[in-house]
């Protein structure tokens, strides 16, 4: 029985010229789960992530975690060894490169007292990479630059898996990734869900690569997540107009569904953040006056969320 | 009709790192053809050789980068001219007027402590000495409207404007003098999807306008599958599979095209992707043979002995691959 | 090794470093002379060179090649320990001041300010006057290398910021990691080069500042030194009697000290900043 789930509410996250990066986020992520998480650049899901690994204090609202016994976690190591590890974007920036890579494994090992010995530490590092399909010979003695991007993403990858945490956060883990391998890194993602039943959240801006890989996924935008819901009916029948206009824009790979209509551009970044009401608005073509003074309720769907407006008139008052 | 001609192009970087040399293949042997009124696509992952060959085609070759071999013609008013011979002068002359180049990082081309309206007004005097500076602004910011972006731009420093917009700046001013080639490098890998489409809309719009030839550089097959007229496929520095868009979509026929298009994810279709096994190579040790060799499950020995040609395989399609070649 | 001979084929490196292996040969005769060289009339004064005194003698009646091997080797020995000392004193500020960050590093970056506008030259004055007898040479290593880290430790300090925002600090916490570990671990290979490269040039400004306070008499001058040895050979008037051989043994060995540690960290900055080799391979 691993019954793991991260229950987070959070509260507005005020940074000094008073941007609110993340506002009132609200998400769970059950055991055995890809949640993806997704939006543009700057629309706060890199904040998120860093304030569930514990690098930055949430302003207001509280996140928890389980372990995956199912017990809560609290503390600054415990949540760290049993509760969340990262996958980084960069796998050569992920490790020092003046270090070799095994050292990070072992000082994990270390610093959290996985192991009483060198041979009982070897045999757990072992297992973790082999769950990678990388072995210790493999990386042994070796530095980052010896090393292939897809390589080191997996080490990457098996050193967060280590100290057996119940969740894995994995900002943009393929971008940098050479394209002829990037699948199966993300295969490997659903791999070890599967078998560890450890969650992931997995951070993107790729919207095919999310519905790739995900089973639910929240869009935010502007801090606010505006849609959350299975990944299917999400994006396949998007109901806010943003994830709209996103799945419009998002290049289909196939030369059939080539783009027809026209887009219209935002203006800055700052504005949309410091709107009133729905961030959105301003370059939403559904637009109404309630839009831009009342920030939207949550409205639900079967299998999905979104925050808006319109779809309240069109649905009537839930 | 063809525009820009490379002929058997190579060409490596030569480092020379406290006296241990070190050459980079960055280019080996790439021949290919642009036309007026196209969209060429050059698709390939990071460290194939892509930027170098574009740097080639538009003539900048600094050191450490070195041409090794290969000519590069432009036809310029139905005269032939071989790039590297012409004089460092006529070469200029030709810059922004007949071929113009948008880098990946679009503010190497903006000056940042000039306005926007500076870097205009130079690239049109170099080119219309005998114009007024009034003149000159006049025909900035009716380019500008033409192409859909607000004139105040030209007022502003360069770090002033959101990515999306510099990008789209940086395109009007590379089409500022209605140039016969654009080449545009990676030009939307750091956007968000929906200003990427914006800045893609408006590179085709532009090269519709203008019936030229226009370069598209990427790693992201999305975008080449929406913009692109015909695509060449780089691998370890080579072109290796050449086809209108159409085809290498639909009937790729390169084992490396065909992983790259396989594994792209699609919505509406969650069936397992499979990736090509290892890795790119390095291009200072380069494989024997067709470099895609120890990544190939079907590779045979002739492979590993030698690099195949690059032929015509049917219409308009070109592989280098001995797999077909033999069948 | 390979960074070793790496550096001999850069003509600089092998030059400089000839000239301070010259320089240190020469320190190491001193144990081999003679004469002490506190003493005075030893020898027949104001010789000029010849065979015997192969730089002469000078009017205190000491040979002056002797004593130059005594003044090299304590000037040496001087800016290598003040050197020492102060890249230890900016390593440690800067590293904690860039990773620690906060009140911490305001204090800190408060102290280094003051260091690096104080007008160092007027402080050394006025401290030298203070214990002038006093100042021997472990003395005067510790004043040298208390005044001159400020500037490395603001240089290694913005180092260490920029590496603080790379992914691998955050790898090293979530491998729990704790913080002083971290920065010995993960920091301290990036800058210990730097560091190396500018203990030269801070060898450079202490034998300068060595030179300037023996010359202004604020040193002990029985110990010998380039500076001690300058300073007597003017206080004699060495240049109205034509005794050029005294005048020009500290100032040559100064010169040669000086261009052989500039050539030294010229070759080894450049080694390490990859953007300047790349400039030198582009202008072939």
């Amino acid at each position: 029985m691993r019954d793991v789930s991260k229950i987070f509410h959070m509260g507005s996250m005020l940074s000094r010229i008073r941007i609110t990066a993340v506002e009132h986020v609200s998400f769970r992520v059950g055991p055995g789960e890809i949640f993806g998480l997704a939006g543009e650049s700057g629309c706060g899901k890199t904040t998120l992530a860093r304030m569930i690994l514990g690098f930055e204090e949430p302003t207001s609202g509280t996140i928890a975690l389980r372990g995956r016994d199912g017990q809560p976690i609290v503390g600054r190591r415990a949540w760290r060894r049993a509760g969340v590890q990262a996958v980084f974007q960069n796998p050569f920036e992920t490790f020092n490169p003046l270090r070799q890579v095994e050292r990070y494994f072992f000082e994990t090992v270390q610093n959290y007292g996985l192991a009483g010995n060198r041979a009982e530490a070897l045999e757990r590092i072992e297992r973790a990479l082999q769950m990678v399909g990388l072995s210790y010979e493999a990386i042994a003695g070796r530095y980052p630059a010896e090393f292939s991007g897809g390589q080191l993403q997996r080490a990457s990858i098996a050193r967060a898996l280590l100290s057996e945490p119940s969740l894995l956060i994995a900002d943009e883990p393929v971008s940098m990734v050479d394209a002829s391998i990037r699948m199966s890194i993300m295969n490997l993602f659903r791999d070890l869900v599967d078998r560890l039943g450890v969650s992931v959240v997995y951070i993107t801006h790729d919207l095919a690569t999310a519905y790739y890989v995900c089973d639910r996924i929240a869009i935010m935008f502007r801090g606010n997540i505006v849609a959350m819901g299975n990944v299917d009916k999400v994006l396949m029948e998007p109901k806010h107009p943003y994830v709209r206009l996103l799945m419009e824009c998002v290049p289909q790979t196939d030369p059939k569904k080539r783009w027809r209509a026209k887009v219209q551009l935002s203006a800055s970044e700052t504005e949309e953040y410091l709107r009133a009401g729905c961030k959105f608005a301003g370059r939403c073509p559904h637009a109404m006056d309630i839009c831009k003074q009342e920030v939207p309720e949550e409205i639900y769907f079967e299998g999905q969320m979104a925050k808006c407006h319109l779809l309240r008139v069109s649905q009537g008052v839930q | 009709m063809w525009s820009v001609r490379a002929n058997k192009l190579c060409a490596a970087y030569v480092l020379d790192i406290f006296g241990t040399k070190k050459v980079i293949h960055a280019v080996n042997e790439v021949s290919l053809e642009l036309r007026e009124n196209e969209v060429y696509g050059i698709a390939g992952e990071s460290g194939c050789g892509k930027t170098t060959l574009v740097r080639l085609l538009f003539g900048d070759v600094q050191p450490p980068l070195r041409l090794m071999g290969g000519r590069v013609l432009y036809q310029v008013d139905g005269r032939e001219l071989d790039l590297y011979s012409l004089a460092p002068a006529e070469r200029r002359d030709l810059r922004w007027s007949f071929i113009s180049y948008v880098p990946q990082s679009s503010m190497s081309n903006l000056n940042p402590v000039i306005k926007v309206k500076g870097t205009f007004g130079d690239v049109l005097k170099s080119h219309a000495p005998h114009q007024g500076k009034r003149e000159l602004l006049e025909r900035a910011r009716q380019h500008l409207v033409e192409l859909g972006l607000p004139p105040k731009v030209l007022e502003v420093y360069p770090h002033q404007l959101s990515g999306g917009m510099r990008q789209r700046v940086v395109i009007a001013l590379a089409t500022l003098l209605s140039p016969r080639v654009v080449i545009a490098d990676e030009p939307v890998t750091a956007l968000d999807v929906v200003v990427q489409r914006g800045v893609l809309q408006l590179l085709k719009e532009v090269q519709e306008r203008l019936q030229n030839a226009l370069v598209i550089v990427t790693h992201d097959m999305g975008v080449l599958a929406n913009v692109a007229d015909r695509i060449g496929i780089m691998y370890a520095g080579r072109i290796i599979e050449e086809a209108s868009v159409w085809t290498i979509f639909e009937q790729p026929l390169h084992p490396y095209t065909r992983y790259l298009i396989n594994s792209l994810p699609a919505f509406g279709d969650k069936g397992t992707r499979e990736s090509a096994p290892g890795s790119p190579p390095s291009l200072v040790e380069l494989p024997s043979g067709c470099a895609f060799h120890p990544r190939c499950r079907l590779a045979r020995d002739r492979c590993r002995e030698e690099v195949p040609e690059f032929e015509m395989v049917g219409d308009e399609h070109r592989v280098a691959c001995w797999l077909v070649k033999e069948g | 090794m390979k960074t070793l001979r790496a550096l001999l084929r850069d003509g600089r490196f092998s030059l400089g470093s000839v000239v301070l292996l010259l320089l240190v040969a020469l320190a190491v005769l001193s144990f081999f002379s003679p004469y002490d060289p506190t003493e005075w009339r030893v020898v027949p004064r104001d010789l000029p060179p010849s065979r015997q005194y192969l730089l002469g003698t000078n009017s205190l009646g000491q040979d002056v090649f002797w004593l130059l091997t005594f003044a090299v080797r304590n000037s040496i020995f001087l800016a290598f320990l003040a050197s020492t000392i102060s890249r230890v004193i900016a390593l440690a500020v800067g590293l904690v001041s860039g990773y620690s960050g906060g009140i911490v590093d305001r204090v800190l970056m408060l102290v280094n300010d003051g260091f690096i506008v104080v007008p160092l030259l007027l402080i050394l004055v006025l401290l030298a006057m203070l214990v002038r007898e006093r100042l021997n040479l472990p003395a005067m290593a510790l004043l040298f290398g208390v005044m001159g880290w400020a500037f490395d430790a603001r240089f290694i300090r913005s180092q260490i910021l920029s590496l603080r925002e790379r992914e691998f600090t955050y790898t090293a916490i979530l491998s729990g990691t704790p913080s002083l570990r971290l920065i010995v671990n993960e920091y301290l290979l990036f800058v210990v080069p730097l560091t190396m490269a500018t203990l030269i040039g801070n060898m450079i400004w202490v034998t300068g500042m060595e030179v300037t306070l023996a010359y202004l008499g604020l040193t002990d001058v029985t110990i010998p030194t380039l500076g001690t040895m300058l300073h007597f050979a003017l206080n004699y008037q060495a240049v109205l009697l034509g005794l050029w051989w005294w005048i020009f043994a500290p100032i040559g060995a100064a010169v040669a000290l000086f261009v052989a540690l500039y050539l030294l960290s010229m070759s080894i900055s450049e080694y390490l900043d990859p953007r300047a080799r790349i400039q030198r391979v582009g202008a072939r």
